[in-house]
């Protein structure tokens, strides 16, 4: 008799998988906590270093995911569509209207980045629930939820209490002028739900017998770290994006892999298939990233003759807009070859050769 | 005869000195150079009159929390105020941080009048005066012993009327963000300072009355784009899917949302509990995206 092969909890290894899922944002947000730098020089350096490594490509990665095959473009056609041109009427609009109407489109895109961070922190808790084979019950999800995107509360209303919005790539944006008990009401309701998550936590660890996997509670911690305590640290906020481009890299490029695997015809190892997939994967994204981001601000400065630092503000939040959308519905592609993408490990991809082996050997 | 002279004399040296005239009360040694985009202004303190906060502007000043700060109002005829430090360009450090301390009031008998500073505060606790504060572009008496009055300018007023000459908002909010790049604590009285020179205004960026025309394009294209969709989902809805129906009314909703932002945001800033629902507001139409193309769960 077979018996059911339980899937391992992690997708490549367990450190690993803490680095990229927030691991890195905790470590970084400890040893700024302990050295108390002085100077944020080095850290706004490798911000601007790492956006077109990492920050970048996860935009693309997106965007790959759903206009690289033709039955994701069908299966959400409003959003491959009809989102690009509703957001190229508001890119349009900002250009035409640098005072009204490109304030209030960046100002959106910021807080809704935020929202986004938020989302995908739950999701990536719920993924890592689901590998370690719990249930999560509705109410135990809603108070993750409710404390992950508390978190986002806090730092988000801080940032608007002040008379300004701030400034933009050079776009001074308008403050909803938020009062100081808005930061103080999302404070009492992120210790609550602290609580709460901390009982959700016992209560998995007492079903089983034993503590549940801490990397169930990694993506809340550094959401907490990224909007609540990071937001104390200068340095630290730049870096947040791609924190979370991180994480959602981890988890493009594995089931890119999982997606590729069945594709794979020649006979090749499966760490060169891991290689080459991945490396043709990040080119792709690199280079896509580096259009969007790069390209398409000067494209737009010049037809538009407005200054490149205005340009670029109202590009990334076109992009980033489109993105929100994408990745609302990208998750939910139904991929009669990949049934559960996300419950696989490294271990388990399976060239078409292994399974002809397999199948030689039965 | 003589006497008219001598005191026609005192009376134009003192209008001369205008704004100066509180140099009557003794000043600190230290001067704060606040160097802008519109050149330099020379703030004195008055060290006996309002002492602590003199000290916290001074040890601010010197930890560099005003770097970056900005006059977020400019009222002619009534005062231009700076935004907290938390407002400045980049986060505060954790000294910075630290340093700032509320202040109990220190009123005085000295009028809120041209070219005095005065320290603002929550209205609702006298107390509570952190880092903003304003320079006095007129006479305000319903102020006097109300707000903390702790300097004054001392040279550099022409660099605050190049202020005035930028076009503002609604709220007297600039439409170019007038920064200061600098806070700089020095000994004695600056001998040279940089002039007064004119903000670039971007020619893009026209008053508030030029805004309403623009305002009004905006609304009338926004409604339109309304219009056509729901038309496009009247007579398409035999045909599209439920998914497709509520992902094309979610795009009015967001496109509604929008308008309903430009219209009144500028105004809701000043009334707490509207600020509060507008960002409840935003929160829940993000919320709502996520249902944007949701496949049926049947």
């Amino acid at each position: 008799m077979e018996t059911k092969k339980k899937a391992s909890l992690y997708f490549v290894h367990p450190l690993v998988d803490f680095a990229l899922i927030g691991g890195i944002s905790l470590i970084l947000l400890v040893i700024l906590k302990i050295t108390r730098p002085q100077n944020f020089n080095a850290l706004s350096i490798w911000a601007g270093i790492l956006v077109w490594y990492i920050n970048w490509p996860h935009f693309s990665a997106t965007s790959h995911r759903l206009y690289g095959r033709k039955e994701n473009r069908n299966q959400y056609p409003m959003t491959a569509y009809v989102v690009p041109f509703l957001v190229l009427a508001m890119v349009i609009g900002s250009f035409l209207e640098p005072v009204l109407v490109a304030p209030l489109f960046v100002k959106i895109y910021l807080i809704w980045s935020s929202y986004h961070f938020s989302g995908q922190s739950l999701g990536i808790t719920l993924v890592y629930a689901r590998r370690s084979g719990r249930q999560v019950l509705y109410w135990e999800k809603k108070i993750l939820s409710y404390f992950i995107f508390a978190s986002f509360f806090v730092g988000t209303f801080a940032a608007d209490t002040g008379s300004s919005g701030g400034v933009y790539f050079g776009i001074a944006l308008p403050g909803l002028g938020l009062h100081q008990w808005t930061v103080q009401m999302a404070r009492y309701f992120l210790w609550a739900m602290a609580a709460g998550v901390v009982l959700v936590y016992l209560k998995w660890s007492i079903r089983d017998k034993k503590p549940a996997p801490l990397i169930l509670l990694v993506p809340a911690l550094a959401q907490y770290a990224w909007f609540v305590e990071g937001y104390k640290s200068p340095g630290f906020t730049a870096l947040v994006p791609l924190f979370h481009s991180l994480q959602y890299l981890l988890i493009a490029w594995f089931v890119n892999l999982k997606e590729k695997e069945h594709s794979e015809k020649t006979s090749v190892s499966r760490l060169k298939f891991i290689w080459k997939a991945s490396f043709n994967w990040g080119l792709i994204n690199f280079v896509g990233g580096a259009t969007l981001f790069y390209v398409l601000p000067r494209f737009f400065s010049w037809i538009s003759s407005h200054p490149l630092e205005f340009s670029t503000g109202v590009t990334l939040a076109g992009v980033q807009v489109h993105h929100f959308f994408v990745d609302g519905v990208i998750w939910k592609l139904r991929d009669k070859n990949n049934g559960t993408p996300l419950m696989g490990t490294l271990s388990s991809i399976k060239l078409n050769q292994d399974r002809h082996q397999q199948r030689l050997a039965a | 005869m003589k006497g008219k002279y001598i005191l026609q004399f005192l009376v134009l040296t003192f209008i001369n000195l205008g704004f100066a005239a509180p140099v009557a009360k003794k000043t600190a040694e230290e001067r704060i150079v606040l160097h802008t985009d519109a050149g330099d202004i020379v703030l004195a303190l008055y060290p006996d009159v309002a002492p602590k906060h003199v000290e916290q502007l001074l040890r601010l000043a010197k930890l560099r929390a005003f770097d970056g700060i900005h006059f977020y109002r400019v009222h002619t005829g009534f005062l231009a105020q700076l935004s907290t430090v938390e407002d400045r360009l980049t986060p505060l450090t954790e000294e910075q941080r630290r340093a700032i301390k509320k202040i109990p009031a220190e009123f005085s008998t000295i009028s809120h009048q041209y070219g005095q500073l005065t320290m603002a505060r929550q209205d609702n606790d006298v107390d509570s005066a952190e880092t903003s504060f304003s320079i006095m572009l007129g006479s305000a008496p319903h102020l006097d012993g109300k707000y903390t009055i702790f300097g004054f300018v001392e040279d550099g007023f022409e660099s605050v009327n190049e202020f005035l000459k930028v076009p503002q908002g609604v709220n007297h909010d600039p439409v170019v963000r007038l920064t200061v790049n600098q806070a700089e604590v020095i000994k004695g009285r600056p001998l040279l300072i940089a002039k007064a020179r004119p903000i670039v205004v971007p020619p893009n960026l026209n008053p508030a009355t030029d805004n309403s025309k623009k305002l009004s394009v905006a609304l009338a294209v926004g409604l339109l784009l309304i219009i056509l969709n729901s038309i496009l989902t009247f007579f398409f809805s035999a045909k599209f899917s439920r998914q497709k129906l509520k992902s094309l009314v979610l795009i009015n909703v967001l496109i509604a949302g929008f308008l309903i932002l430009l219209v009144a945001l500028p105004s809701v800033k000043s009334t707490p509990i509207l600020s509060a629902l507008t960002m409840l507001g935003i929160l829940a139409m993000f919320r709502l995206m996520t249902q944007f193309e949701m496949p049926d769960q049947k």
